[in-house]
């Protein structure tokens, strides 16, 4: 089989081409960096197999940070047939160097300057025969968003993939210097790509003046933050409902008259374990699914590296940059990928800042938590605030951490980021992204979250003496710690199967009190007060936010006692911000 | 000659020297930001944030601190 590898620098659309080669939904962004890890795909080209690997973006291949390290260790352990070389055609006065690095490195490579659409808006002109000439190698000219010059680049790649050379390793000691590739690009570029002597103003500029403004861009970004969660609650919770209602009459139609011969320990495990836990799960399927949509366009729009803009200033003084700030917003959707997406960052101590803070991110399984908690606590006209209220704390809780442990991991990087121009999302991929968010969400409910509910139902109805159950017995031994905060004893199984995975809680209560997800709201104000049932919100959004987060964490930091801190400080604080709360909320009463 | 977070803004530039070590030269230069190349300065956040600079049609924003170890001359 033929191996090609995808290269080129971040943003230049490699994730596009690859998806649109190969049919796959790899998450694509404008955001340099999206890309972390290795992706790879077969594919038919030139009537043979082709393995496609999907690369993260460098820079430089003369580079050593943690993101370049992972191309520089493909090239040098896994033989290439070809490279297929990604540039921006609108910049390549920057993007060539790197192309010339890959072609000294003795890859064969095919050239494909991607974004042919913004290069001619832009007035870029291009001498497509001269540029194929001078490099000696296929040159295209595609746009992967709107599949432009396809027919071209799939000849270039099908004569590629049906040529009999044997497959190389890539000789980077033979790779020019940054400054000496550069002098060859701008000799190699003379005559053949130029732009204009003033570029048109285009959209972006108008949108930057008042989203990058020095007064407005703050409050503006507030105010889109803000716009997201109230759509994500005004648009979701009504769908939520009707999705409850459904599942309700389902089981009350048919469900309970098809499980009525069954013995009742067993209707019991099936209706009030598995049916309740995993159903009361699933009505937030449509919640996560608008959230999802409106995360797709923030991320391909553009707007995140305005956020680090933005940010960057206050995020400096507590020893982070903007990106830090920007993977806390992508921790809202999840927290792994945000944990990976800190390899752009190339200090390690300021890496390590980052990693601590965004496991307090408020990730879309807590929101689940939070959209229902703030139901039930507040009048449906509050409740969006409430929830926009939350995500303030939890930016506020990752601030003061940072704070607190800025002179322990202590960093300053060169920190540059390209503003790359806004771009309108295709609808296409943020619904792929979307609902490829809310199967991986149906495939934990079918799983792991069945399993944790089966776990509270067996804890929670397994005898242990004095007619008590174990869950019972858990929360005596938990006792001192919980009481002091105010959660009742019967919840701490539900902070147990928490500590796995956020999307097992809600399931888990519903379990705990027996009731389906329609009178879960009502049964939790019976048994906890305000206050407790406060305190119980607080501490699920502060402590560790699952177990996947930990392994992440784990995984790239490379180090045990890192991760031990991760997690002892998010438990710790969220005991101390409960107690905090809980207790001084007594003393005003 | 000025360093760079000395520039007036809205103006156009010409890169005299960088006064850095290689691997931040490296991450400069993967801008386009080398000794003798045009940029325009765009923008500069408020409360010493980072300045926003335009070379060729790539736009990228970069921290004063770094701004300061980069000598440039305005561009006639
Ligand atoms: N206008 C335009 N935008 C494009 C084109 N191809 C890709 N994009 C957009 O460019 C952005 C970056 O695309 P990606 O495919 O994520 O880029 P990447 O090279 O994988 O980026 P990293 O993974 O960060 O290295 C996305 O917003 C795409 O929608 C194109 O031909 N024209
Ligand atoms: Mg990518």
């Amino acid at each position: 089989m033929k191996r090609f590898a995808l290269l080129g620098l971040p943003n230049t659309g490699k994730s596009t081409v690859f998806n649109r080669l190969t049919g796959m939904s790899q998450r694509v962004g404008n955001w340099p960096g999206l890309t972390v890890e290795l992706t790879s795909a077969r594919l038919l080209l030139g009537g043979k197999m082709v393995e496609l690997v999907d690369l993260p973006g460098v820079n430089d291949l003369t580079g050593y940070s943690d993101d370049e390290a992972v191309v520089r260790d493909v090239l040098m352990s896994t033989a290439f047939d070809a490279a297929i070389l990604l540039l921006n055609a609108a910049q390549l006065d920057r993007q060539l160097p790197l192309a010339l690095q890959v072609l000294a490195s003795g890859l064969p490579a095919v050239v494909v300057l991607n974004m042919a659409d913004e290069a001619r808006l832009l007035g870029i002109s291009l001498d497509l025969p001269l540029l194929r000439q001078r490099l000696g190698v296929p040159v295209v000219l595609v746009s992967a968003k709107r599949m432009e010059g396809w027919p071209a680049l799939l000849e270039a790649l099908n004569r590629q993939a049906a040529s009999a050379a044997v497959a190389s390793h890539a000789q980077l000691e033979r790779v020019p210097e940054t400054q000496q590739a550069i002098m060859q690009a701008r000799a190699l570029l003379a005559g053949c790509w130029r732009l204009p002597a003033v570029l048109p103003a285009g959209i972006t500029e108008k949108v930057d003046a008042w989203l990058m403004h020095s007064c407005w861009g703050l409050p503006l970004f507030f105010a889109c933050m803000a716009l997201l969660f109230n759509l994500t609650y005004q648009i979701g919770t009504p769908l939520q409902g009707w999705v409850g209602d459904g599942l309700d009459w389902f089981k009350e139609a048919a469900l309970q008259h098809w499980l009525a011969p069954l013995p009742a320990i067993v209707q019991s495990l099936l209706l009030e374990g598995v049916w309740q836990g995993v159903s009361t799960v699933l009505t937030f399927a449509p919640i996560l699914f608008v959230f999802f949509i409106l995360m797709a366009l923030v991320e391909d729009s553009g707007y995140l590296a305005r956020a680090a803009y933005l940010t960057d200033a206050f995020m400096a003084r507590l020893g982070l940059d903007g990106r830090g700030f920007v993977m806390q917003l992508m921790g809202f959707g999840c927290n792994v990928p945000a944990i990976l997406g800190t390899r752009v960052m190339r200090e390690r101590q300021q890496r390590l800042l980052t990693m601590l803070i965004v496991p307090f991110s408020l990730c879309s399984a807590r929101l689940q938590v939070v959209v229902f908690f703030a139901g039930i606590l507040f009048t449906p006209h509050q409740a969006p605030w409430v929830l926009l209220l939350l995500y303030l704390l939890s930016f506020v809780v990752a601030i003061f951490t940072a704070w607190l442990f800025k002179h322990r991991y202590r960093g300053n990087e060169a920190f540059l980021l390209e503003l790359p121009p806004y771009r309108l999302p295709g609808m296409r991929h943020m619904l792929i992204r979307a609902v490829g968010e809310v199967r991986a969400f149906l495939e934990l409910a079918s799983s792991f979250i069945l399993m944790g509910v089966v776990l509270v139902w067996l804890v929670s109805h397994i005898p242990a003496g004095d007619n008590k159950t174990l869950a019972d017995m858990l929360g005596t031994v938990l006792a001192p710690v919980l009481d002091p905060i105010g959660i009742r004893h019967e919840l701490a199984v539900a902070l147990l199967v928490g500590f796995v995975a956020k999307e097992i809680l809600l399931g888990g209560l519903a379990v705990i009190y027996g009731v389906p997800e329609a009178g879960l709201g009502a049964a939790l104000l019976h048994h906890l007060d305000w206050a407790s049932a406060m305190s119980f919100l607080i501490f699920t959004l502060v402590y560790v936010p699952c177990l996947s987060t930990v392994a992440a964490i784990r995984r790239e930091s490379r180090s045990r006692s890192f991760t031990a801190l991760s997690v002892g400080w998010s438990v710790l604080l969220a005991w101390l911000l409960c107690f905090a709360f809980y207790q001084g909320l007594h003393l005003l009463r | 000659m000025l360093s760079l977070d000395k520039f007036p803004l809205g103006c156009k530039g010409v890169v005299d020297s960088l006064d850095l070590s290689d691997e931040a030269f490296r991450r400069v230069a993967a801008f386009g930001l080398i000794p003798g190349s045009h940029f325009s300065l765009m923008r500069s956040a408020p409360f010493g944030g980072p300045l926003v600079l335009e070379v060729g049609s790539t736009r990228f924003l970069l921290r004063r601190s770094l701004a300061s170890l980069i000598q440039v001359r305005v561009a006639e």
